[in-house]
């Protein structure tokens, strides 16, 4: 693009770099909802824009500009790009083995890694082990990384990775991008990048340019020229929305106010603080709810085929199973702990976009049935929301035996009764989904059961919860007993869930394999566990004659 | 004494009944369920029922058969393996187990009474459920370390794991039968129980008498075999060398009851013998082509073709009946032909022929554009050929007018997508090793065998081609979003077999499993998965009763605890 936008490039440059974050905001804002066409569906331009500079930068915004500015000048002013510290390198022994001259910074400029000879190399022994199909370890994950944000950020450069307009020639159903743009099209791009540069122009002299043209006048140029509607304008809007408004996290902060008021509530006998905190996790709950259904509406199928997305399912059954038992039971903590659990899934699938993405991807070929996904992957991963919580009330019931066990023995027997409920809730749910899932198997496979780790760990965990159950019905254990079993149980869920698909990595559902928090995840399990030996040898100490 | 008795039985029968009510009426009902399912498919599998569409849908998916090609041997293996047998082990072990310990286990050795109660105890059955996650758990760790096949042998199919589900059956009916006269709190406790054992009777059945294999055919191809897990050597011998007959054919399991040296497996041929004697799970095959002295062995040429488009470097031998070996690069087609090539005018190809001078390769490029000859000539080894097509080059690497391959195979301790099992065989003092699908022959004096080591193939009885095969991409990606294969079937009839959408024939269910592209991403091939399945009814009707029991338990929670509560009272 920088051929036809010489002239203003010089200013941009100036903008870019010297004027306020919010600068040119109205044109932004409608550069937005540009839609175009990446991994193989049509999104708006921002999400495209969020995803690449979360690739390359590690964030979603550069230096409080939005993503889309930024991304937006990668082309049109790729020379001063070239010259900044963008691309973030943050496995340290890479950043070691590169040799680069600033070793503290975690960003690198692009010239100085594409010119890197060793860079180079190590994508070449890259490329050597994806031939061999070699399992990576976390070094040449991060070389693979470094490899597709070089990669993306050059088609940026040239123009090739924004692709804008079907094209009407050819019988494929790729788009051009705006480097390869022909004809009557191409006109417009160029207008549109001309009022980008005007808004800007604009802004630096520090006054306010109504946009000159508008994404809505580009895509009915493109619309006319195409004869026809090209993309579902209401499905990006739906898209954009969600950006926007970050259902998901407003939905969290309401989890947690429910959860204060209700621990208030827990040591009061007024019932408007009661019904106060049953408003906010309502709240929540619709917000949490609206945020899954634009989900739907945008991809329109069941958005449950990532981490992410399930955190955010089992997130929302955890609560709604909540809902039930505490209108049964009237217990309380029943609603705090599944609070808790909703927040605190919300705002880990918030904060940690490279291990939870966010980005909404195309289902693999094997999984295009909405029948079963709703069936099979919906059911176990919302029973894993009903041991979500019965875990959270379980350790809620480990604080208070260890505060006095005596002292709370009615609380901690109304814990333990709801911990039995949601386990067997969870175990109803998991058996289906997991017996589902070898009816889907048999008739997309040709076998029901072929211990598939993924199938063979949901079964374990299966396994643990039915053993907590038998446990409990013959009486071998007590009310503390199911809690501390309640809380250990859940490592299981966490292995099936979390572990098989990013540790351990083999099997036949290998397109939910994700890297990155191993540790994270590993050190949290471990301290839980440690956690309950320290209650239990507590207890156990103190109860002896 | 005698006569007393005789007076007493009929009231002593009457009160039997009588505080037996329940329990008679479980029985009925579970009588009815059995035979009401059973007579169905009987009446359906006969013909006395009009085979109604969904009617014909269940009993093909549930069993795998259609109807017109079950014979009545069919019809009586299903019988005696879906409700005979079931039915008759199941009365049979709770009668014995009723008798002899709920009525007079008083005259049995204490031991014997301890080890009933252990073994009806809720302790032994959360042990064996634990047991039953550790070691599926190890199986998962195996199949991330090495690879599904070996997890499989050495955890998921031994037997300490059927050790360990032959127990959790056991105690599942003893735990039913020590609870007979069940009571309607039982109704969750029981149905979930038989399930389970169902389940597991069902996967017996697939294991032992059902089919799972996978055919891959390329386009165009056709095939009559399935391709099956197991593993089968065999022995073909011939005088003259153009007519072979089998001499041996067995099936084997290397893995599990290995060979070596001092114990090799021998197959007696008269009086000489071939014995494996080695077996090696994870081999990369190597194959070095050297010149031969053999005036019949056909020529090689290693060749490196490179343009800014594509590039590859690979061995061309023809072999000594196909005559032809190529690379496809996608817009162009590298060809070397023993002798005479007829281009069909369709694709873009360097066509190489060995050269009447000795040392030297012709080489012709035909152009699909232009329907022509465009260049042509004559190269020998460290050459390099400017194709004239694109910016393609062509460089000769190494070159014999007679070659012969040598292969070995070189063990590796774990697997990857190249690696496959291996045997070493010997014949009269001469060692060879043979991978998995291939064969070695060994010469005497008079006559040549062939040593094959392949999966089984299984005869399907009838011809099944692959007409089409297509890939759905999403939009501007290489991302496939369905896969199809369009097949014809032996007698002309014709379908499309896609993902979750598999095709049924003559017992035999075809899915599309995966498919094969070229370097330019161009399909070639197309992969199904093939089975049989006997046990799926009883694996569908077990998950049915678990999740029924399971369900129900929240009905019959307070029930349970009571009774429980008692037990430990007492």
């Amino acid at each position: 693009m920088k051929y036809s936008l010489l002239k203003y490039s010089l200013l941009i440059v100036a903008c870019m770099f010297l004027s306020p974050p919010s600068f040119a905001s109205d044109m932004i804002d409608g550069l937005k909802s540009l839609p175009v066409q990446d991994a193989g569906r049509i999104k708006p331009f921002e999400s495209l824009a969020r995803e690449s500079l979360q690739l390359i930068y590690g964030r979603q915004t550069y230096k409080k500009r939005s993503a889309a500015e930024v991304v937006f000048t990668w082309m049109i002013v790729p020379d001063e790009w070239d010259k900044t510290p963008l691309v973030e390198v943050s496995h340290a022994g890479l950043r070691d083995s590169l040799k680069l001259t600033d070793k503290k910074n975690k960003h690198f400029t692009p010239i100085e890694l594409m010119g890197s000879d060793r860079v180079g190399l190590h994508i070449s022994e890259l490329k050597l082990k994806q031939s061999r199909k070699e399992k990576l370890d976390s070094f040449y994950q991060a070389v693979k990384r470094l490899n597709s944000q070089l990669n993306l950020y050059h088609a940026f450069k040239l123009g090739i990775a924004v692709r804008v307009a079907p094209n009407k020639e050819s019988s494929d159903t790729s788009w051009t991008p705006v480097g390869q743009l022909k004809g009557a099209p191409k006109e417009a791009f160029k207008k549109l990048t001309e009022g980008f540069a005007q808004s800007v122009l604009a802004s630096v002299k520090g006054g306010v340019a109504e946009p000159t043209y508008t994404v809505e006048d580009f895509t009915e140029a493109i619309t006319s020229y195409n004869e026809g509607e090209y993309f579902d304008a209401s499905r990006v809007k739906a898209e954009l929305w969600l950006h926007k408004f970050e259902p998901f996290q407003k939905a969290a902060l309401f989890y947690l106010l429910s959860m204060f008021v209700m621990a208030i509530a827990y040591f009061s006998e007024k019932k408007w603080i009661y019904r106060t905190a049953w408003g906010f996790v309502i709240l929540g709950f619709l917000l949490h709810t609206c945020g899954f259904l634009v989900r739907v509406y945008i991809v329109q199928r069941p958005p449950v085929s990532n981490m992410y997305e399930t955190v955010i399912w089992a997130a929302w059954g955890t609560v709604f199973f909540s809902f039930i038992l505490e209108f049964l039971y009237k217990k309380k903590i029943i609603l705090m702990a599944a609070a808790f659990v909703a927040a605190g899934c919300l705002l880990m699938a918030s904060l940690a976009p490279t291990v939870l993405d966010p980005s909404l991807q195309p289902l693999e070929a094997v999984l295009r049935s909405t029948f079963w996904l709703v069936t099979h992957v919906m059911l176990i991963v919302i029973s894993y929301g009903a041991f979500f919580l019965a875990w959270a009330i379980g350790n809620l019931n480990l604080v208070t035996t260890l505060i006095g066990e005596e002292k709370y023995k009615q609380q901690i027997k109304d814990g333990s009764q709801a911990i039995y409920r949601s386990v067997q809730i969870g175990v109803v749910l998991l058996a289906l989904g997991t017996i589902l899932g070898g009816v889907w198997a048999d008739y997309s496979w040709g076998r029901f059961w072929g211990w598939d780790p993924k199938e063979t760990w949901a079964l374990i965990a299966l396994l643990g919860y039915l053993a907590v159950l038998h446990a409990k019905v013959a009486g071998l254990i007590k009310n503390f007993g199911l809690s501390a079993s309640a809380v250990a149980a859940f490592s299981l869920v966490i292995m099936a869930w979390y572990g098989v698909n990013f540790w351990l990595g083999a099997g036949l559902h290998s397109y939910g394999f994700g890297a990155g928090g191993i540790e994270k995840v590993a050190i949290v399990v471990i301290i839980q566990l440690l956690f309950v030996l320290f209650v239990a040898g507590a207890r156990y100490i103190r109860n002896k004659p | 004494m005698l006569l007393n008795t005789c007076k007493q039985t009929p009231n002593k029968l009457m009160k039997l009944i009588n505080n037996n009510v329940e329990t008679l009426l479980w029985a009925i009902c579970i009588f009815i369920f059995f035979s009401t399912i059973s007579a169905f498919v009987f009446a359906l599998q006969a013909g006395v029922i009009a085979p109604t569409e969904w009617s014909k849908t269940l009993l093909s998916s549930l069993y795998g058969y259609q109807k017109g090609v079950v014979s009545t041997v069919d019809i009586a293996k299903i019988l005696f393996t879906h409700v005979l047998f079931p039915v008759l082990i199941s009365i049979a072990v709770g009668v014995i187990f009723y008798y002899v310990f709920r009525r007079i286990k008083k005259r049995y050795p204490k031991w014997f009474n301890r080890l009933f109660k252990l073994l009806i105890s809720v302790k032994l059955a959360v042990v064996i459920i634990i047991i039953m996650g550790v070691v599926a758990a190890v199986g998962t760790f195996v199949e991330a370390k090495y690879d599904a096949k070996l997890a499989s042998r050495l955890v998921y199919q031994s037997l300490y794991m059927h050790g360990v589900l032959g127990l959790l059956c056991v105690q599942l009916i003893l735990v039913m039968v020590d609870r007979w006269p069940w009571k309607r709190h039982h109704l969750p406790f029981v149905l979930a129980h038989i399930g389970i054992v169902t389940t597991l009777y069902g996967s017996v059945l697939t294991k032992y008498f059902g089919v799972d294999g996978s055919i891959i055919f390329g386009i165009g191809q056709t095939q009559r075999h399935i391709t099956h897990f197991t593993e089968d050597v065999m022995v073909y011998s011939s005088f003259d060398g153009s007519k072979y007959a089998l001499l041996d054919q067995r099936r084997v399991d290397f893995f599990n009851s290995r060979p070596s040296r001092e114990r090799p497996y021998s197959i007696p041929l008269g009086e000489k013998k071939i014995e494996v004697i080695e077996y090696q799970n994870y081999t990369i095959r190597n194959s070095k082509i050297t010149s031969s002295l053999e005036n019949a062995a056909p020529p090689a040429v290693r060749v490196q073709i490179e343009g800014s488009r594509a590039r590859a470097t690979k061995w061309l031998m023809p072999g000594r009946n196909k005559g032809v070996d190529k690379i496809s690069l996608g817009p162009l087609e590298l060809v070397f032909a023993k002798d005479v090539y007829l281009w069909d005018g369709k694709s873009n190809i360097i066509l190489m022929t060995p050269s009447r001078q000795k040392a030297f390769i012709d080489y012709k490029v035909f152009s699909k554009s232009r329907q022509k000859l465009i260049a042509s000539g004559k190269a020998k080894v460290g050459d390099v050929v400017d194709t004239g097509f694109m910016d393609f080059k062509l460089r000769i690497i190494n070159y014999f007018l007679n070659a012969s391959e040598v292969v070995t195979y070189e063990p590796r301790e774990y697997p990857n997508d190249f690696t496959t099992p291996a045997v070493l065989v010997r014949f009269n003092e001469k060692e060879s090793w043979v991978g998995l699908n291939s064969v070695v022959k060994f010469f005497t004096d008079s006559e040549v065998f062939i040593f094959s080591y392949a999966n089984t193939r299984l005869n399907m009885g009838f011809d099944m081609t692959l007409n089409k095969f297509r890939v759905g991409r999403y939009q501007g990606t290489m991302k496939a979003m369905s896969y199809e294969s369009d097949i014809t079937i032996q007698g002309g009839q014709q379908a499309t077999i896609s993902m979750n959408d598999p095709f049924k024939q003559k017992g035999f269910t075809f899915y599309q499993a995966s498919f094969e592209q070229d370097d330019s991403g161009k399909p070639v091939a197309s992969i199904l998965s093939v089975n049989r399945d006997p046990g799926r009814f009883l694996k569908y009707l077990g998950s049915f009763l678990i999740i029924l029991g399971t369900i129900m338990l929240f009905y019959f929670k307070k029930a349970m605890i009571k009774v429980n509560r008692i037990k430990n009272e007492i």
